[in-house]
């Protein structure tokens, strides 16, 4: 008996929402965004906070069953996620002390040979700043799915090439073309360069990482030492497709060493400041230069979200000159 | 109370879908926790609370995914009011109820991919029909075994109280 009456108020409330959603899918964007990024808001960090839980419970997980696995005594030697996380949060620090220690050094070796200006020089006008896009790495499954939707797709059937990147050899990021994004753009995460873009659909992007045999970036040595750190020789950072890149003319005459810190150059004027590519594994003599190898600091398959950063017109200008 | 577990279902869902994606992001057959909501709201609460339910649903997935909003919401919520109408009507029996969460899933899966197509300016391909028959049926087979929990947990303090009348027979046999 009490069908009848739910019934209709399930059909009701189904043609108002009907109603309410139809009107919102014919909206036009500014009213859509504001909802869109209000609800990623709410979503997102949640989101990212159970992935962030599940991968420390992973960690930890696994940790301890290589600990019962191996059987031996590891509790002195292994290190707790936090200590990891301190130390890794210290490295960077030192990083940054050691470049701007070289900064200073470099400063003020000019300084003694060529004397301080009694003018105060002008400040030139800054730039305009670079600003970030953020976005996310596609997952294997999202680009199985494109990969499987492209393939059945022609020409003749109106799809448009340059609305998907789909490039089976790289990463893929879910930001295009809608999102400002441009080939050749500058990837990276915290101050480590991961890359940069590709090429560029509407709404997604690809990435060539800095060990794909394509990529190449000028490059500059920041030797550690007692007193901070210094700048060295400048090279040019080459991919080399495996998990070492390569740091090419730098000449036998300059000073390297295993330890060594490789940064973007000043010279390049790509970045607004000097990041961090690696660290310096092995040294060989190769004729007149010498043969670097470099471990990079960022591992792929670690990242979940980048930033792509876009340079102002002015600073694209400088670039361009 | 139900409504409440509804919704808390739904969160639970929501958050814990990109861990379910990476926890087994290499098989084809995995459950959509993004969709298994509906199901759920459609059994735990039919009528107007699963459309309204549905309809946020789908919603918030359209936020998540797509530069259109409206799509998912308006198909989500026309799926809730067909599934509360049909599980008014049917028995309350497992093959029934599982017959009808698969049907749901599927059509949401369909929905859900022929939207994800659209927006990309991509024909629909039968191929994808097939991959949302495995994800449709993972899913059931995921809500099947929550719902077999959730419905045992909540008989356990009823079959601890009819127990009660053994005890004393139990005690004379053990003398």
């Amino acid at each position: 008996m009490r069908r009848a009456p739910r019934t209709r108020s399930t059909l009701l409330t189904a043609a108002a929402t009907l109603t309410a959603a139809a009107s919102l899918f014919l909206s036009p964007r500014g009213v859509q965004r504001p909802l869109r990024n209000a609800v990623l808001d709410v979503v997102a960090p949640g989101q990212a906070w159970a992935l962030s839980r599940y991968d420390s419970c992973r960690q930890l997980i696994l940790a301890r069953y290589a600990r019962l696995t191996s059987g031996a005594r590891t509790s002195s030697t292994t290190i707790a996620p936090e200590t990891e996380s301190r130390l890794s949060a210290l490295e960077q620090a030192c990083r940054r002390l050691r470049l701007e220690n070289a900064r200073l050094r470099d400063e003020l070796s000019l300084a003694e040979k060529y004397g301080v200006s009694p003018v105060p020089g002008n400040l030139q006008p800054l730039p305009e700043l670079p600003t970030v896009v953020r976005a996310a790495m596609i997952g294997a499954g999202a680009r199985a799915f494109a990969v499987e939707q492209l393939l059945g797709a022609g020409r003749g059937q109106g799809l448009a090439e340059s609305d998907v990147v789909v490039d089976e050899s790289g990463p893929c990021l879910d930001q295009g073309s809608e999102a400002g994004l441009e080939p050749e753009l500058d990837v990276l995460i915290g101050r480590c360069v991961v890359g940069r873009i590709a090429s560029v659909g509407r709404w997604s992007a690809t990435l060539e990482p800095i060990t794909d045999p394509r990529y190449r970036g000028l490059a500059q040595i920041v030797r550690p030492s007692d007193q901070g750190g210094s700048f060295g020789a400048e090279g040019i950072l080459i991919g080399q497709g495996s998990e070492l890149l390569k740091l090419a003319e730098v000449p036998t005459t300059q000073s390297v060493r295993v330890g060594d810190e490789v940064y973007t150059s000043d010279r390049d004027r790509r970045f607004p400041i000097p990041l961090y590519y690696g660290r310096v594994v092995r040294v060989e003599e190769a004729g007149r230069s010498w043969d670097i190898s470099v471990r990079p600091a960022v591992r792929l398959s670690d990242l979940k979200t980048v930033a792509v950063l876009k340079l102002g017109r002015r600073a694209g200008k400088m670039l361009a000159e | 109370m139900k409504l409440f577990f509804a919704v808390m279902l739904v969160l639970a869902a929501l958050l814990l879908a990109p861990v379910m994606d990476q926890a087994l992001g290499d098989f084809a057959f995995r459950p959509n926790l993004q969709l298994a909501p509906l199901a759920v709201c459609v059994s735990l609460c039919p009528g107007p609370a699963a459309v309204i339910g549905c309809g946020l649903l789908g919603l918030i997935l359209d936020c998540l995914a797509g530069p259109q909003l409206g799509a998912r919401a308006a198909g989500f919520c026309l799926l809730a009011a067909l599934g509360s109408i049909a599980v008014g009507r049917r028995a309350d029996s497992w093959p029934a109820r599982v017959a009808g969460w698969m049907t749901i899933l599927f059509v949401a899966e369909l929905l859900s991919r022929i939207v994800a197509s659209a927006s990309l300016g991509m024909p629909f391909r039968p191929a994808a029909a097939l991959n949302a028959a495995l994800s449709a049926t993972s899913t059931t087979i995921f809500v099947s075994c929550l719902w077999l929990a959730g419905s045992t947990l909540s008989r356990l303090p009823r079959l601890a109280r009819s127990n009660r009348r053994f005890a004393p027979a139990i005690g004379r046999a053990g003398n």
